[in-house]
Order: C-alpha cells, then structure tokens, then sequence
C-alpha cells in the first residue's frame, strides 16, 4: 500500500481547476479504484461515467497523464507517474480531449458527435435479398473481420487521434474501423453504400497513418490498420465510378 | 475549429516516436522542403539569361552556395529531405494496407535506411568541398 | 436495396493516389538530381554542362515532370494540413491550392527555358 496523488481536472468549460487527492492503492489498483475511492471518500461531487469495470463497456475512458486510455483497465503499477512532488507520485486525469468531445463536466465528455458518425457509416449488415434462415460463414471468413468487433466504442482512438482533435467534422478512427469490419463482413451486401460514405474528404482520407489511434486503443483493434485497407477499397470504388460510371448501390 | 485544437497535431506529450511523432515530423520536414522550392525557385531566377552571358551570374552564384554555412545548411537540408523520403516510403506502404501491423520495426528500418543515405552523401559533399 | 441519398462522388480518393505516385517519382527524380548536382556535382559542376543538360529534351521532359510532381506533393500536402485543421472553405481552398501550383509550374518552366 502506498500513497498517491490523483491530480484529477475539475470543473466545467466555464470555470476549471486542477484539484489533488491523497488516494492510497495497492499493487492492483486501477485508476478507476482510484476514482471510486476519491468520490466514496473524499469528494462525493466528482464526476466520471463507469460502468463495468471490465473493459467491455467502454464507459471510463479518459486522459491518464495525457495518454486517452480505459482507466478500468489501468493498473498504477503499469503506468509512469506523470511527476513526482514531495516523493509522491502524481497522476494527472482529465477528460478525453479534442474538438470531437464536448467536455461537459470533471471528466464527463458528450459523446453524441461520436455516436452520430458511428451512425452515419451504416455500422449493420446490409442484405439486398431477404435470406431465409442462416448465414453461412466460414472460420476463416470470420477471421477477416473478427477483431474488429472486439471495439467497445470507448473513444481512445478519436482522443489518441491528432486529426480528430483539430477537425471536428473527421469521421474518425471508430466509425471508419467499424465501416471495415462491416465491408469485410462475408454476410454484408452493403459495401458500397459505406464506401460512397467514407471516400468524403471527411472521411478516411483526412487519415495520415500517425496510428496514434492503434497505440491507444485498449482493445487491441487496430483501427489504423483498417482505415488503410478502407482507403484502397475506396480508391477502387471512386475509380470504377470514375471510369465505368458505376454508382454504390 | 479553435486554435487549440488546431495546433493540437504539436504536441508529444503521450506520443509514440514511431507513430504520432513520426507524422509531426513528416508534417514539418513537408514544410520545409515546400518552403525550400520556393526558395530554390528565387535563387535559380538568379540565373536567368546566363545562356547569353556565358555563366558570369552562375560563378557568382557557385561562389554564394559554395560557401561553408551554404554547405552546412545543405546538409541539414540533406536530413530533412531523408527522413521525409525514408518515412514517406514506409507511409507509401503502409497506406497501401502494407506492414501496418509492424509499425515499430518497419520505422526503425527505414530510419537507419535514412540515415546511412544522408551519411553517405553527406561524405560526398564533405569530402569534395574540402578538396576544393 | 438502394439508397440513393448518400450517393454521391469525391476526388479525394484520386488526390491521394497522386499524392502516393508523384512521392514514389520523386524518390527517384529527388535521388538522381541530389546525386548529379551534389555529389556527381561538387566535383565537375559548371555552367556548360548545366546548360547542356537542361537543353537535352529528355533532361527537359524529366525536370518538367519533377517539377510538376514536387509542386504537386508539396502543396497537395499543404492542403491536407489546412482540411485537417478543419476548415469549412473546400472549395475555396482547392481553388487556391490550384491557383498556386499553376503559377509555380509555370515559373518553373520558365527557369527552365530561361536559364
Ligand atoms: S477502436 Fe479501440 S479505442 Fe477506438 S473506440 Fe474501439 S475500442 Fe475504443
Ligand atoms: S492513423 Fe489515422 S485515424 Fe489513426 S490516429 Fe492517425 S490519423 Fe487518426
């Protein structure tokens, strides 16, 4: 067991300040734990979403010393302490930043502009014909696309991401990951529709492969790999509507 | 668009060096090469007409860009110029779906690439300047 | 199914090819010009064989091609840095971005014949 200090940013858009705790953890503490500790013992007004604590819901993602992650998932012992002050290690938490997430309050972003571009790529499977019973999908079908599906929508990537923090309107990693996994989907018929979506200039061509996206994300989807394979089906769907007057349907 | 988000694409803080620091590089490197056509443009309308001069402006102009701190600012344009091809070729790739799952390795190697090129023209340039 | 509504074209697609090509040209163009003019060049640089050179039509076809390719990448990734800022001016931007590579290619070939 030992004492740290949470330096946790507090406040609103209107009137912010840095505010420090005294948390003791132990070896396994998250910084989650460390959060619920604040709010149950020191500071009830402390604002953050959670839910549970598991790395499924996507709830609690947030700026650990300025690095997005799940804090569900982060252990103090993982982790570099931002600085040291009084042989104390200090640990600085704010909301997950950018022109993408409305800071709201402490560390509470709106999320809507997220889930609004999630929407907008289609992110369900798209059938012309209307299947009787099931379809059919082999292993390896399945392994196209599996580890895309594992993204628990926390926002690390969009946070991580330098083109989402200064262009709001980007689509950004999340939403173009999820129009991949569904374009490489063996069950879907809808890929050209989500393509016409995502060759926007808005759309994965505001991607540089900084992959800051890839290196935040908790659960390991790597969204920076699929936005590249998204621009080279891309490409060849402008191209053939360029050249073949082919449209998405 | 605010100001601080704009510049947001500065900053290192939680970065990786082969990831986000590599782009903010590649960024400014873009810059000053872009910067430098430019430049370049300017000097060469230096040498306008030395066909009917018979290269007057030209020895004029050897003499400027031969000097030791021209030489030295070469070569720091040298640098500039390799570590934005060496990672532009590893982006050429990797935004082609390409080594995207071996970041780290795939920059190292190109760095080193990078590097041993500007070394190596950096010998040449040294070497004939002090033979001079 | 078809759904008509969010069907439409973008170029940017073409944009980024050119942007994939013209950097595969330019580590060749930008390799073999640092080597005639630094290395090769330190040694034997003089206005003769300068002139010579860019009189020779294939050295001209390959200056004019680099030239369009340099000025093409540079600015094109200028204009991905201010989309990137989020600017809302597109079309504004893509204008300008035109306006300025025409004029430089042409002063371009301007030096060029000049010279
Ligand atoms: S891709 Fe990863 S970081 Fe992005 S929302 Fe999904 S789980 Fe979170
Ligand atoms: S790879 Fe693309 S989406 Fe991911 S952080 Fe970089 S620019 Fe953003």
């Amino acid at each position: 067991m030992e004492n740290i200090i949470l330096r946790i940013k507090r406040g609103d858009p209107n009137h912010w300040e840095y505010r420090d705790y005294d948390v003791p953890v132990e070896k396994d503490s998250t910084v989650l734990d460390a959060l619920y500790y604040v709010r149950d013992n020191i500071d009830h007004s402390l604002s953050f979403r959670a839910s549970c604590r598991m790395e499924v819901c996507g709830s609690c993602a947030m700026m650990v010393n300025s690095f997005p992650t799940t804090t569900c998932s982060t252990l103090f012992s993982k982790i570099k302490p931002a600085k040291i002050e009084n042989g104390k290690k200090v640990y600085i938490i704010e909301p997950l930043r950018g022109e993408s997430f409305k800071w709201i309050r402490d560390l509470v972003v709106d999320f809507d502009e997220f889930f609004k571009k999630h929407e907008s790529i289609k992110p369900y499977l798209i059938r012309k014909d209307n299947p009787e019973g099931q379809l059919i999908q082999s292993p390896k079908e399945l392994k196209k696309y599996y580890p895309l599906t594992l993204c628990i929508k926390c926002g690390a990537c969009v946070a991580a991401c330098p083109i989402s923090n200064s262009d709001p309107n980007y689509l950004g990693p999340a939403a173009l990951t999820a129009a991949y996994r569904f374009n490489a989907d063996s069950r879907d018929q809808g890929k050209n529709l989500r393509l016409a979506i995502v060759s926007d200039p808005e759309g994965c061509w505001r991607c540089h492969f900084s992959s800051e996206c890839s290196n935040a994300c908790p659960k390991n989807v790597d969204p920076a790999s699929a936005i590249q394979k998204l621009k080279v089906q891309s490409t060849g769907y402008e191209l053939k509507r360029i050249f073949l007057g082919k449209r998405g349907e | 668009m605010s100001l601080k988000g704009s510049l947001f694409w500065i900053k290192i803080k939680g970065r990786q060096i082969s990831d986000g620091i590599a782009f903010l590089f590649h960024r400014l490197t873009g810059l000053v090469i872009l910067l430098y056509l430019y430049i370049h443009f300017a000097a060469l309308s230096q040498l306008i007409g030395s066909q009917s001069t018979g290269g007057q402006n030209f020895q004029n102009f050897l003499k400027t860009v031969e000097s030791p701190p021209f030489v030295a600012l070469d070569i720091l344009l040298f640098l500039v110029i390799f570590y934005h091809g060496a990672n532009g070729i590893r982006l050429v790739f990797s935004e082609f779906g390409i080594g995207t799952s071996r970041r780290k390795l795939f920059f190292w190697i190109m760095m080193i690439l990078g590097v041993i090129g500007w070394i190596l023209l950096t010998y040449i340039v040294v070497k004939a300047f002090l033979g001079r | 199914m078809t759904n008509q509504e969010s069907i439409k074209g973008s170029m940017a697609p073409v944009a980024w090819l050119f942007q994939l090509i013209t950097a595969i040209f330019m580590v060749f163009f930008l390799g073999v010009h640092l080597w005639i003019m630094h290395a090769e060049g330190s040694i034997s640089l003089t206005i003769q064989s300068i002139l010579q050179r860019i009189n020779d039509p294939w050295w001209k076809t390959f200056y004019i091609v680099f030239l369009v390719s340099v000025v093409y990448h540079g600015l094109n990734g200028l204009r991905g840095i201010v989309f990137d800022l989020g600017v809302k001016k597109k079309s504004l931007t893509n204008a300008l971005f035109w306006i300025v590579a025409i004029i430089s290619i042409i002063y371009g070939i301007y030096l060029l014949y000049s010279i």
